[in-house]
């Protein structure tokens, strides 16, 4: 493990305010999977989200160089929130919602990189992941929100309740209710993950 | 259910975000109780299934991150 990975988010924002390069890339090494992922899940099209995965980063970038950054440590709420502000924007401009972007033709799983797996694995991870959008598409658009910000971002319930402004047992009761609606699906199609 | 351990306090037990005074109370229902106990399975098979489905950026989209960094 390196010098780096063992340091807290405010002393690299510090570092990297001060020009180490190597900051800024360990803090998108840290948080990559969790923003990107959110912005994914929000957008569903692995173009849009790089674009906006690249923004957030782009607004990051900047605000912490003219030192506009004041969040007291907490960078990844802080960043959630640039990119579900980018997203938000965007379907503002886009006038559409964010559901139902692929066709039966095309899928975005279809694009997604693959990572090294045999046959088998690719298969088993590939209905995974399509299971998921799945059951992801049946939520409600406020209950699929909370489910990405909190599972995939990573943020607290009371963070999710800041960034939405909603009442902390609201956000607790729409992941409740998500989880029962995925639940039921799990059920309808006899899906048993653990023995 | 019982009086105290609610679907909720298993959801933030479940993502580690409760108290440890709470964590350790909802630790306990779940043990003592085998209805608790097949709700906090149930909500822990979701998140499970949850997990395979992280994504993350293609090395170039970090690459021109770093390098938009590097010129400003």
């Amino acid at each position: 493990m390196s010098k780096l990975q063992l340091m807290d988010d405010k002393v690299l924002v510090g570092l990297y305010q001060k020009g180490d390069q190597s900051a800024i890339s360990e803090l998108i090494r840290r948080y990559k999977q969790r923003i990107y992922s959110s912005i994914f899940f929000l957008v569903r099209n692995r173009e849009l989200a790089e674009d906006l995965f690249q923004e957030t980063f782009i607004k990051i970038i900047n605000s912490l160089r003219k030192n506009h950054y004041n969040e007291q440590g907490k960078f990844l709420p802080w960043a959630l929130r640039i990119a579900h502000n980018l997203v938000i924007d965007h379907f503002r401009k886009q006038k559409l919602m964010p559901l139902q972007h692929d066709s039966e033709e095309f899928s975005v799983f279809d694009i997604l990189p693959q990572k090294e797996k045999n046959p088998v694995e690719r298969i088993i991870h590939d209905e995974k992941m399509e299971l998921v959008r799945a059951l992801l598409d049946k939520l409600p658009k406020d209950q699929r929100e909370v489910v990405i910000l909190r599972h995939y971002g990573g943020l607290s319930f009371k963070e999710i309740s800041k960034m939405l402004d909603i009442n902390i047992n609201t956000a607790l009761g729409r992941m409740h209710y998500a989880i029962l609606k995925m639940r039921e699906v799990m059920d309808e199609k006899k899906i048993r993950l653990k023995e | 259910m019982n009086k105290t351990t609610t679907r909720e306090d298993l959801l933030l037990y479940a993502y580690n975000d409760c108290g440890l005074a709470d964590s350790d109370r909802i630790q306990k229902a779940v043990d003592g109780d085998p209805i608790i106990q097949s709700d906090f399975n149930e909500i822990c098979q979701v998140l499970d299934l949850l997990n395979h489905s992280v994504q993350e950026p293609s090395q170039e989209c970090i690459d021109r991150i770093m390098k938009y960094s590097l010129n400003r």
